[in-house]
């Protein structure tokens, strides 16, 4: 506290002054003014408020706590405010920053400096096509803005989102690179498996290819890691119907506006910041050891009534070759991430660029499974003319994947599966070193002869996967008139991959269908562009302005292409020459893939008016021409409506100091889903081989009736500012029903149409939630501050009509049923294990209990032992309320600071959904030999005693089959990050001429706390799709990092 | 600005037009309209092509449909258990792969009957004469699915004294879209034959002797494999004096030269597919076949199947001597597992053999052979045809060793048993003799699976649950299921 610079003045004051004003807060403004002129003196205490980079913050509003009074910071951000006895803390608020408490009674800080706040109501929100004063609007659109948040390194971007957006649910799948990652805004849109549920992702304007985007299905690719997040400035999620439908046609899944980072106006600025950490396994999973598993297995067979099988290898002299391989600890190593990224920016009132180069690497702990991307940007704009400004943003990435050697988990062989899987007992490598390929000492197995030595695998197959990226804009903005400002821009979406798939002939994989070495290659283009037009006026009228309109008019051309040629070799002739030719091996040939092929003619207009900043209403429609459809089918319309009420902007709140910001809001509107998959309305016909000859087959049956999904989402909701801005909240509630979705409706075989489907517009799904965010500052004094954001948000499914017979849809486990939440879990019911004789029972489809025999394959009824048909397929039940879906969801995340010191924890939640334990159930599968879970030594084994699984017999399919019992009510609270960053003093950076360093340490996904017994509650393993959701099969943990970093900004 | 505001709504309207058609009207490159599919000669062959395609789906000729009906007889041991319940007579009606091979053979009868449909209509566009030989090539096919699919959805023709028992439905008319119509209640097994029969007897006289190629010639329909499918079929329906004539045509060398090799294992593996003992086969190619789905697959690389050691047992099956050629050269033992293989389908991209000259001279002599009233010379001779290739040391059948009409047709029948082992016979020669089904074991080959008496329910597959319930009940389900 520095007393000289206090400044009490005594000053003459000689004005009017209305006479009420200094009784009651709630009524100025209201009462008549009476002319009083008042001389006296007064004690003045003034100051200057500055931003966090010590430049002044005019138009800063500064009163004392509990009163109205506020005055206002000049151009140099000084201000000079009364004194009054009694009245002994200060209170800073302004748009954009956090309101901040200042106690004076030492007197008053040289400075007073005021830190940006990342969830302020109070500036723009992009919508589609243009920027809307966040007061201003009535969408429902929330946003991720932390800079530190969105710089972290990151495979993707979509994964920074998870737990920050209320409705937002982004499931990350597993820790392997490239695994699919689901977005869903309000939950499900769509039903069939053809039909994405992702959102639009816009960057800059330019609609990018989301999703995987393999064209050969063994190891997925995340599209979005060709991005670098790093350049990320916010991003913003379009939610309701009103938001979203000014992108009307494809926005029935929302819609996430990212924006990159563009230079500001003022002084230039270079920034590195590097980050380097350590990867480690989230978690392992529980499998036998050698002995165990020698004991467990040896007793299914007893059981049985056969001779045992597992056995450590012999030695020449007769002893056992004891071993005990932990092929999980072969599998896992200390993987590392790092980053490195330069930036540069600035600009002036006439220009403004933004330049970055970024380097990441990112080494799983899961060996052979890395991510390397290279990336650079620019953009950059220029105020050309008066009234005609240009710009360019552009990025260039390649991103190298390399990744297992087998896709999906499910297939016995397949990465990371067989590592989990295989014989403890066996050895890795023969004395010579070479692998040990064989079964040691095990007997027979059933399943094939398939003993591959997973690390031979891993180590001699090669799954490799580069992507090289450009998105690019390129923009001319002119304002030919006050108020009219008319805008072209074309964007562009160009992404090539390239994929190296070589099975080495060793492995199993490589000797497929009798082949021995297997190459497979893909050459793939994404290619998109678009290009919109837009005019957009905006004005004032009325006798005092308090009538504002901006009207939008615009129209946009997309077109979407992407195909492949995918060579491939079967039968490798030298082991020298791995590399796909004809002179290489012995069958040579090449596939051509055609992934989409489509376009969109878009017309669309928008108008957005508010009176007194007080009503506030939005029209859009938006009319559509999808080149999938056919005739009149290919046109959609997409109007939404909407209508707000600033309340705080009403006479009785204007005052208040409670309610700063009050905005109650409500929409309607209809988005549209374009993603329906290759030309499905044209009948057609493809060739196809046979033998030598070409031939041709019907392709697609079509339907020329086939026309747009429609989604109808209605939303009301409220965002409020309290408390002098310390407290923002955002609440909405919503129906969204989707119709006319488009299903692959059965058909007989007898008609032999391709797949006995025909897609036809007949599903229907509705969606209902309730969401709520909360931010705001707890603490917030000079010398501490602490900030809190909090979202919930709760969301439910329900199948309504799937079509003209109400068959359900299948898909994995789950099912979609009319008057069933989607993706209800759809199995048989396991009731109990018997406790007298261990064996299982089942209940059929009426509800009666069926238990089984392994000894004689046979169905009792165990009350009176009488026989009973079988449990098959036909007794599995839709098992309600049971869905992949969390009923709630949201995230946490916690900053606190302390002068230079910032701590930061962030928690990640989600309750009331199920998740099928595929992994434990191939665990414990009991027709072969692969290695079991420790789950299984809880099985039944003496009578009388009740236990969770059925008793361990050889051979037996019936007992540990898909059911129930591998159902797990799944819940968790996860730790995603605890952050610790020291920002270096600015008077010690002044000296070395630096803006800012940034220092900091940093845990990802630490901890975990989650009833479900399996790898991972998150875990996925069937990518995006709506009904088949949350199947958890090998896929492998999420990873721990440990990072630390820093930021050097010039 | 003046100037703007002029030339913006040109602009916007040249913007229009030269965009929106542009995305809006596209096509793909890789498929082609309906419409145009028998716009040209060529494209009608392809398509002729595209319903043997259809038969060579992995679900039907290509492997499942022959496999089936070994995997149902007692010859096969499924070792890896994958096939389920079939082996064990213990199907369910939602089996899946019943259900597979529901769908694939009807998918190649509707393909045939598109393809009747769309030459008929587009005559114009090629000669009447190719019009007709395409037009029969489809009848081919048409009445190959009909045929599997009775055979192994149904009880045999001998079932009831008339057929008039359920066998399946038949479908001749093209449909395009889910129409009504295609839902159709199952015929008689009589009707189902009468249409097998009017298909290949319309086929016949239309076809070609070969085609251009001997390739073209093994793989697609001539008068040589009309003639030989149809001695089959008039065989199994037991009117022997047709089945004995369409044998005797083929034998005659009225279609082609056809003539037994040498050795029986020259007509098996890589190139051995177009000798002259082929009449017809379904080919494959790497690249061409769905993996896990060949006959290669199931006998050899994963070795799901293995031969039953009773059927290479002498006391067992004396028929099979200890030096046939069939046992020495097609058989095997596979030293890791320690069974007994059938070394019939070893390459990768082997073919499916659907008729071949040594089942015609067998169709003969069974044919002739239960003709006659007593042991028929030709049938012996034709018995003897077919024997004398594989036998060593064993003797030639004489009219001593065979003195009566059962032994004879005795003869006959393990002689084929032997001869089309794995070949996709088994059951239905079990099914139409009346045969009792013993000596069927389990996967583990020590647990013996109960007999199965002539006309038992399970010996033949569920009509799919699926398709009963899509049909709404118009679809009768099998006895027993």
């Amino acid at each position: 506290m520095n007393r000289t610079s206090t400044q009490w003045v005594k000053r003459l004051i000689s004005c009017t002054i209305p006479l009420l004003s200094l009784t009651s807060l709630t009524t100025f403004g209201n009462s008549t003014v009476v002319p009083v002129h008042i001389v006296f003196y007064e004690d003045l205490l003034k100051g200057k408020v500055t931003d966090e980079n010590g430049q002044p913050l005019p138009g800063v509003s500064v009163r004392y706590k509990h009163n109205g009074n506020a005055v206002q910071t000049d151009a140099e951000g000084r201000f000079s405010i009364v004194a009054q006895p009694g009245k002994t803390t200060l209170v800073f608020s302004f748009i954009g920053y956090k309101t901040r408490e200042v106690t004076i009674t030492g007197g008053l800080p040289a400075e007073i400096t005021l830190q940006t706040d990342p969830t302020s109501l109070h500036d723009v929100v992009v919508l589609g096509y243009q920027s809307l004063d966040r007061k201003n609007t009535t969408q429902a659109a929330v946003r991720v803005r932390h800079n530190e948040e969105l710089r972290a390194p990151a495979n993707s971007f979509d994964q920074l989102m998870t737990g920050h957006l209320a409705g937002v649910n982004v499931i990350n799948s597993s820790g392997l690179v490239g695994e699919r990652v689901a977005i869903r805004v309000r939950g499900a849109s769509s039903i069939s498996s053809s039909s994405s549920s992702n959102p639009l992702i816009v960057i800059d304007g330019v609609p990018v290819l989301s999703g995987n985007s393999a064209t050969l299905s063994y190891n997925p690719i995340n599209a979005l890691s060709s991005i670098n997040p790093a350049d990320i400035e916010s991003i913003q999620v379009l939610k309701d119907a009103a938001a979203a439908a000014i992108y009307g046609s494809r926005a029935a899944a929302g819609v996430l506006l990212v924006t990159t980072k563009k230079g500001k106006a003022g002084a230039g600025n270079i920034t590195y910041s590097a980050d380097l950490g350590l990867v480690k396994p989230g978690n392992k999973l529980d499998v036998l050891n050698a002995e165990s598993y020698n004991t467990t297995i040896n007793q299914m067979r007893t059981n049985a009534g056969l001779a045992p099988l597992a056995a450590y290898e012999q030695n020449t002299d007769g002893s056992d070759k004891v071993v005990d391989t932990d092929w999980q600890d072969i599998l896992f190593h200390d993987g590392g991430v790092q980053q490195h990224q330069l930036s540069f920016s600035g600009g002036s009132d006439k220009y403004n660029y933004y330049g970055s180069g970024n380097y990441y690497n990112y080494d799983n702990y899961l060996r052979n499974n890395t991510l390397q991307r290279i990336s650079g940007r620019l953009n950059a704009s220029a105020k050309v003319k008066e009234w005609l400004t240009a710009g360019l943003n552009m990025q260039y990435s390649r991103a190298k994947q390399l990744g297992f050697g087998r896709d999906a988990g499910t297939n016995v062989n397949a990465m990371p599966r067989s590592f989990m899987t295989y014989f403890p007992n066996v050895r890795v490598y023969n004395d010579d070193g070479s692998y040990y390929h064989g079964r040691g000492g095990n007997g027979g197995v059933i399943g094939g002869a398939n003993y591959p030595n997973p690390l031979a695998t891993l180590e001699q197959n090669r799954d490799d996967q580069e992507t090289r990226r450009f998105i690019g804009s390129m923009y001319l903005e002119a304002t030919p008139v006050k108020g009219l400002t008319v805008k072209s821009q074309f964007n562009t979406d160009l992404v090539s991959g390239t994929e190296t798939v070589f099975w080495h002939p060793r492995t199993p994989d490589g000797t497929t269908a009798g082949f021995n070495g297997i190459s497979f290659n893909a050459y793939s283009n994404f290619n998109t562009w678009a290009w919109y037009t837009t005019a957009q006026y905006k004005t004032l009228f009325g006798a005092d302005n308090e009538h504002s309109l901006s009207v939008l008019a615009g129209m946009e051309f997309t077109r979407r292409r992407a195909k492949s040629v995918q060579p491939y070799g079967y039968g490798l002739k030298d082991p020298q020459f791995t590399y796909l030719s004809v002179e290489n091996y012995t069958t040579f040939g090449s596939a051509a893939g055609f992934m989409f092929n489509d376009g969109l003619a878009s017309y669309f207009a928008s108008a957005n008016y508010s009176y007194k900043d007080k009503y506030i209403a939005a029209l859009n429609l938006r009319a559509d021409y999808n080149s999938n459809f056919i005739g009149n089918n290919q046109r959609g319309l997409f109007p939404a409506v909407s209508a707000g009420w600033r309340l705080s902007e009403e006479d009785f709140l204007k005052h208040s100091y409670v309610v700063n910001d009050l905005k109650l809001r409500a929409s309607y509107g209809l988005t549209g889903n374009a993603s329906v998959g290759y030309f499905p309305a044209l009948a057609t016909y493809q060739t196809y081989q046979y033998g030598d000859l070409t031939a041709i087959n019907i392709s697609t049956a079509g339907n020329a009736a086939l026309k747009w999904e429609k989604s109808g989402q209605a939303n009301i909701g409220a965002d409020a500012s309290l408390l002098s801005n310390r407290l923002h909240v955002t609440t909405d509630w919503f129906v969204k029903t989707s119709k006319d979705l488009i299903l692959q409706s059965p058909v007989l075989s007898t008609a032999g149409m391709p797949n006995n489907s025909l897609a036809q517009n007949i599903g229907k799904l509705r969606t209902t939630g309730t969401e709520l965010s909360l931010s705001g500052s707890p603490v917030l004094n000079s010398k501490w501050w602490w900030t809190s954001d909090f979202n919930i948000s709760y969301i439910k499914n329900k199948v309504l009509a799937t079509n003209a017979n109400g068959d359900p849809l299948f898909e994995g486990m789950g099912i979609a049923k009319p008057g069933e939440e989607l993706g209800t879990f759809n199995l048989l019911r396991f009731k109990e294990v018997d406790a007298a004789t261990g064996r299982a029972v089942f209940l059929d489809k009426d509800g009666n209990a069926k238990m089984y025999n392994p000894a004689n394959a046979s169905w009792t009824n165990p009350e009176t032992g009488q026989a009973v048909t079988a449990i098959s397929g036909t007794d599995k039940v839709a098992l309600s309320g049971k869905t992949p879906y969390p009923k709630f969801q949201g995230g946490f995340f916690n900053t606190l600071g302390y002068g230079d010191w910032e701590v930061r924890v962030g928690l990640q939640y989600a309750f009331g959904y199920y998740v099928y334990n595929q992994t434990l159930a191939s665990l414990m599968d009991q027709t072969n030999a692969y290695n079991k879970s420790t789950e299984i030594l809880e099985a039944w084994s003496k009578s009388g005693q009740p236990a969770e699984y059925p008793a361990l017999y050889w051979g037996d399919n019936q007992s540990m089959q898909e059911s129930s019992l591998w159902l797990e009510k799944a819940g968790f609270l996860r730790v995603r990050e605890i952050t610790l960053a020291y920002n270096v003093p600015a008077t010690l950076l002044k000296r070395a001429k630096m803006d800012r360093v940034r220092v900091y340490v940093q845990a990802q996904n630490p901890f975990l706390f989650t009833s479900y017994k399996g790898m991972d509650p998150e875990a996925n393993a069937t990518g995006n799709t709506n009904i088949g959701l949350g199947i958890d099969s090998f896929r492998p943990f999420m990873a721990k990092t440990f990072m630390a970093g820093i930021t050097i900004s010039l | 600005m003046k100037i703007l505001y002029k030339w913006l709504p040109v602009l916007a309207v040249v913007l229009l037009t030269a965009c929106h058609d542009e995305v809006t009207n596209i096509d793909p490159e890789n498929k082609i309209n309906t419409a145009l599919v028998f716009s040209t000669p060529a494209r009608m062959e392809q398509a002729v092509i595209g319903c043997y395609n259809s038969l060579q789906a992995g679900n039907m000729l290509q492997a499942r449909a022959l496999v089936y009906a070994d995997v149902l007889g007692e010859d096969v041991i499924n070792r890896t258990s994958n096939f389920g319940d079939i082996p064990r007579y213990t199907t369910l009606s939602s089996n899946a792969m019943a259900a597979g091979l529901w769908q694939a053979g009807y998918k190649a009868i509707a393909d045939a009957n598109r393809v009747i449909a769309g030459i008929d209509a587009n005559r114009t566009n090629t000669t009447p004469e190719q019009a007709d030989m395409w037009i029969a090539e489809a009848k081919f096919v048409r009445a190959m699915a009909h045929f599997y699919l009775v055979n192994l959805f149904a009880q045999p023709y001998v079932f009831t004294t008339d057929a008039s028992h359920l066998g399946i439905p038949i479908m001749t008319q093209a449909f395009y879209s889910n129409d009504p119509a295609a839902n159709q209640p199952r015929s008689s097994v009589k009707l189902v034959y009468d249409q097998v029969i009017k298909d290949l007897t319309e086929a016949l006289p239309v076809l070609p002797p070969s085609y251009g190629t001997s390739y073209q010639s093994k793989t697609r329909a001539t008068k040589a494999a009309a003639a030989a499918f149809l001695s089959r079929v008039y065989l199994y329906k037991e009117d022997f004096e047709n089945a004995k004539t369409y044998a005797w045509d083929v034998i005659n060398k009225q279609y082609g030269d056809f003539g037994l090799n040498t050795q029986p294992s020259q007509t098996y593996g890589a190139n051995n597919y177009l000798t002259n003992e082929s009449i017809f086969s379904i080919p494959s190619k790497a690249g061409d076949f769905e993996a896990g789905f060949t006959l290669t697959a199931h006998y050899t690389t994963s070795t799901d199947l293995y031969i039953n050691p009773d059927f290479l047992n002498i006391t067992i099956n004396p028929w099979l001597a200890v030096d046939d050629k069939r046992r020495t050269q097609l058989t095997g033992n596979n030293a890791t597992l320690g069974v007994p293989v059938t070394l019939k389908y070893r390459d990768v991209a082997d073919w499916a053999p659907v008729f071949r000259y040594a089942e015609v001279l067998l169709n003969y002599a069974e044919a002739a052979g239960k003709l006659a009233a007593t042991v028929d010379a030709e049938a012996l001779a034709r018995l003897n045809e077919v024997r004398n290739r594989s036998r060593v040391s064993a003797a030639p059948y004489t009219n001593i060793t065979i003195n009566s009409k059962q032994l004879l047709i005795d003869a006959v029948l393990a002689e084929r048993r032997i001869e089309l082992a794995f070949e996709g016979h088994r059951i239905f020669d079990l099914n139409r003799n009346k045969m009792k089904l013993t000596n069927k074991r389990d996967f583990d080959f020590n647990t013996r699976v109960a007999d199965q008496d002539f006309g038992a329910d399970k010996r033949i597959l569920p009509v799919p649950l699926i398709e009963i319930q899509r049909s709404r009940g118009v679809l009768e389900r099998n006895p027993g299921y």
